[in-house]
C-alpha cells in the first residue's frame, strides 16, 4: 500500500531530515506504532499521531492512502 | 556563590539610591526570580494599597544561575502588583538584561515611591544614575531603546511604550525591541513611577566555585539533555509548530473562543512563519534559539509567537499573517501584551457582531484590526474602551457570559473544552489565567492523558506549578524540559551544598503557597478561581473538540480535589498546618 509520512519538528532527523515521506509499503495492515518503530522514531519522542489530520493513538491500523502525522513532545509554551 | 549578594534599591520620589545585602535565609527558601521577589513583595508591601500609586515596587530579581553558562539560564523576573488583577505578578523576561544586570554587580533591584517627572535609569556597576526623559515620554519603545544606545553606548534595556505611559492593565515591559514581561500590566506599574526605561551595562562577570568540573557537567548535560528530541521543537520551529497541533486536537481559540479550529490555520501555522523567516535568535546561554526573525513586506519583527497567533489571529479571526505581524509589531512597539490585546480585540468583535455594543469592528476585518494596537495603547476613539480590558469592558457593556478571562487577565490560546487540566491550570494561576504556571495541554491535549476528564488533573497541574515555580526562580526558561533531579545537580554545583529533587519540590510548593497567600491578604479565595461561563455552558462544534464543554461540576470536581491536594480548605484558603509546615 502507498501511504505518505509526514515528521514534524524536530523528527524529521528520523528520516536524514526529509519532513514528507511518500512510501511503498509491502504490508496491507500496518499500526502506527510499528510504522515508527521502521524509522527508529523512539515513541517517548512523540506527543502524539494524527491519521488523515484526526487525532489517533499508537495501535491505529493503517491503510494505503493514509496520511500520518508525527508530533513531537513539547515542553514550555 | 552564585549570588552576589548585593540588592540596588532605588527610591524614586526623593532619588535615594542605596545597596544592601540580599536576604540570603530568603534566597534559601525561595531562589530567585519569581520566588524570591513575591517573598521581598509579601513582606514590603502593605495588604490593599493601589498597585499604581507610589506604594507599589516594581521588583527586577535574577537567580542563582544568572549571567552562568547553564543552558536557557538568561531571563530575568519582574515583579510588583498586578494593575490588572491586583493580584500578586511576575512576569520572565528574555534576552540579555539579566545577566547584563548581574554583570553590574547586583542580584536584584528593587524601586520604590514616584518620581515627579519622566526619568530613565542608568546603572553601570557601582554609578546609578536618574536622569531626565522628558524627551523618550510619548515615544514607542523601539525609539526609547534606539535614543538609549546611541545616547549611551552599549546597554541593554528594558523599555516601556505609551500603553505603560497610559497605565493601560495590559501595558507590558518591552527589551531588545522583541522580548517583553507581558501579563498582567507590569508597564502600567513602570510608567505609574514615570520610569520610561532602565539601562543597564555591567563590566564584572560571576563567580562559579569549580569552573571544571561545572564546565564539563554543563557539557555534558547540554549535549545530551539539552539538544534532543524533547526540546529542539524549539529550534525547529519555535512556538508557531503549536498552531497545527492545537487545531488539530480542537483547541485553538477562534471568533473569542467560539470554536477551537480555525478554517484558515494554514495562513498562520509554523511553515506559514518559516516561508518569512530570516534567522533563528536566542536568549543569552540558550542553545535553543526559540525565536524567529521574520520579514514581510516592508515588516520585520522577532515573532509571532503561538500566543500572537492565536489570540491575535485565529481568535480575531485574522488569517492574514502579513496583517499579523504587522499587529504584532505595532503591540510589541506600543508595549501591548498579545495575549491580553488579541483577546480584547476579539471581544469587541463579538459584542459588535452580536449587536451589543458597535465598536466598529468585526471578525476578520484587517483595517479596523490594524488601528487597534495604536487606538487603545493611546486610549483614543473605541481604543479609550478597549483599553479598560476584558473583564472591565464586560461590566461597561455586557457579555459577562463569554468574557474569556480569569480574575482580570485574558485568557491564552489554549481551549479549556479541550483541555480540562488547562482549564484548572488558568483558574488556580497565581496572577490569573496563565499557561505559564502550569502548561497540561502539553501532556494532555497534545499527549497521551485524556483531556475529557477530570480525574487526576488536580495532581498534575499541581506538579506542574511547583516545578515551574522552581524553573522560573532559579532561573531556567521553560522550554527546557529539564528534570527536577539535573536542576538539583547543577544549583548543587553552583550553591556549594547538596540540593535534592524533594528540596526541590518543597521550594516550588512553598512559592506558590506564598503567592496564595499574598492574594488571600488580598481577598481573593474560591470565588476568585472561577472559569469563563462559556466553558461551562456552550459546546464547540467543530473538529477533535466538537461537543465539548467543561461542565461545571467537572471544574468544580477538579478545584475541590485540587486545594485538598495542596492542603488548603474548601474556600481556597491555606490552613495552619500547611503554613507551618512550610516555614511560612
Ligand atoms: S528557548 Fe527561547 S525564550 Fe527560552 S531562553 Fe532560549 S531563546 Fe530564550
Amino acid at each position: 500500500m502507498e501511504i505518505t509520512l509526514l515528521l514534524k519538528g524536530p523528527l524529521k532527523k528520523y528520516t536524514d531530515g526529509a519532513e514528507l515521506l511518500e512510501l511503498e509499503l509491502d504490508e496491507n495492515e500496518l499500526t502506527v506504532s510499528e510504522l515508527l518503530q521502521r524509522f527508529k522514531v523512539p515513541t517517548s519522542s512523540v506527543s502524539f499521531v494524527q491519521v488523515n489530520n484526526a487525532k489517533k493513538d499508537l495501535n491505529q491500523l493503517i491503510k494505503g492512502g493514509d496520511t500520518i502525522t508525527v508530533n513531537p513532545r513539547v515542553a514550555g509554551g | 556563590m552564585a549570588y552576589i549578594d548585593k540588592v540596588l534599591r532605588i527610591n524614586l520620589t526623593n532619588g535615594r539610591t542605596t545597596s544592601e545585602p540580599l536576604n540570603k535565609e530568603w534566597a534559601k527558601d525561595y531562589l530567585g526570580g519569581k520566588g524570591l521577589s513575591i517573598k521581598y513583595l509579601y513582606e514590603e508591601l502593605k495588604p490593599g494599597i493601589d498597585p499604581l500609586s507610589a506604594d507599589n515596587k516594581l521588583i527586577l530579581m535574577t537567580g542563582p544561575l544568572t549571567g552562568t553558562i547553564v543552558p536557557n539560564s538568561g531571563k530575568l523576573a519582574i515583579a510588583a502588583k498586578s494593575p490588572a488583577t491586583g493580584t500578586i505578578l511576575d512576569c520572565s523576561i528574555g534576552g540579555h538584561f539579566a545577566p547584563e544586570l548581574k554583570f553590574a554587580g547586583y542580584d536584584a533591584v528593587i524601586i520604590e515611591g514616584k518620581a515627579t517627572e519622566p526619568i530613565y535609569l542608568f546603572i553601570e556597576d557601582s554609578n546609578v544614575e536618574l536622569r531626565n526623559a522628558a524627551d523618550l515620554w510619548g515615544k514607542g519603545a523601539h525609539e526609547t531603546e534606539h535614543l538609549l544606545y546611541e545616547r549611551l553606548g552599549d546597554v541593554i534595556t528594558l523599555a516601556i511604550g505609551q500603553a505603560g505611559e497610559n497605565l493601560l492593565p495590559m501595558a507590558c515591559i518591552s527589551s531588545e525591541l522583541y522580548r517583553q514581561a507581558g501579563r498582567g500590566g507590569i508597564g502600567a506599574v513602570m510608567g505609574s513611577k514615570n520610569l520610561k526605561a532602565i539601562s543597564v551595562r555591567g563590566n564584572g562577570g560571576v563567580k562559579i566555585p569549580d569552573i571544571r568540573k561545572f564546565s564539563a557537567t554543563l557539557n555534558k548535560i547540554k549535549r545530551e539533555d539539552t539538544m534532543t528530541d524533547d526540546n529542539m521543537w524549539a529550534y525547529s520551529d519555535g512556538t508557531p509548530m503549536i498552531v497545527d497541533l492545537s487545531q488539530s486536537t480542537g483547541i485553538l481559540p477562534t471568533r473569542n473562543f467560539q470554536e477551537g479550529t480555525f478554517d484558515e490555520y494554514k495562513n498562520i501555522n509554523s511553515e506559514a512563519v518559516k516561508s518569512v523567516l530570516k534567522a533563528k535568535k536566542a536568549c543569552f546561554a540558550c542553545p535553543l534559539a526559540c525565536s524567529n526573525y521574520v520579514k514581510m513586506g516592508k515588516t520585520e519583527i522577532e515573532g509571532p509567537e503561538y500566543e500572537t497567533l492565536a489570540l491575535c489571529g485565529s481568535n480575531c479571526g485574522i488569517g492574514d499573517m502579513e496583517a499579523l505581524i504587522e499587529f504584532n509589531r505595532l503591540c510589541d512597539d506600543h508595549c501591548l501584551d498579545t495575549i491580553s490585546a488579541g483577546n480584547t480585540v476579539a471581544f469587541a468583535m463579538e459584542l459588535t457582531e452580536k449587536g451589543i455594543h458597535d465598536f466598529g469592528i468585526r471578525f476578520g476585518d484587517v483595517e479596523n484590526y490594524l488601528q487597534m494596537p495604536t487606538l487603545i495603547a493611546t486610549r483614543q476613539g473605541v481604543g479609550a474602551d478597549l483599553a479598560l480590558g476584558v473583564k472591565k469592558m464586560a461590566e461597561k457593556f455586557g457579555g459577562r457570559d463569554f468574557a474569556m478571562e480569569v480574575k482580570g487577565l485574558e485568557i491564552p490560546g489554549y481551549e479549556p473544552r479541550g483541555s480540562w487540566a488547562m482549564g484548572l491550570a488558568y483558574g488556580t494561576a497565581d496572577r490569573g489565567a496563565c499557561h505559564l504556571r502550569a502548561w497540561p495541554a502539553s501532556v494532555e491535549a497534545f499527549g497521551k492523558i485524556d483531556p475529557f476528564t477530570s480525574e487526576g488533573k488536580a495532581e498534575l497541574v499541581i506538579g506542574m506549578q511547583d516545578i515551574n515555580s522552581v524553573k522560573f526562580s532559579a532561573i531556567w526558561c521553560d522550554f527546557w524540559a529539564i528534570s527536577t533531579e539535573q536542576m538539583a545537580e547543577i544549583l548543587t554545583l553552583l550553591l556549594e551544598r547538596d540540593i535534592t529533587a524533594a528540596e526541590l519540590s518543597t521550594i516550588g510548593e512553598r512559592i506558590n503557597n506564598l503567592a496564595r497567600l499574598f492574594n488571600e491578604r488580598e481577598g481573593f479565595d474560591r470565588k476568585d478561581d472561577y472559569l469563563p461561563t462559556r466553558v461551562h455552558n456552550e459546546k464547540l462544534t467543530t473538529g477533535f473538540t466538537a461537543g465539548k464543554s467543561l461542565p461545571r461540576e467537572n471544574y468544580e470536581k477538579m478545584l475541590s480535589e485540587y486545594y485538598q491536594l495542596r492542603g488548603w480548605d474548601e474556600n481556597g484558603k491555606i490552613t495552619a498546618e500547611k503554613k507551618k509546615a512550610l516555614n511560612l
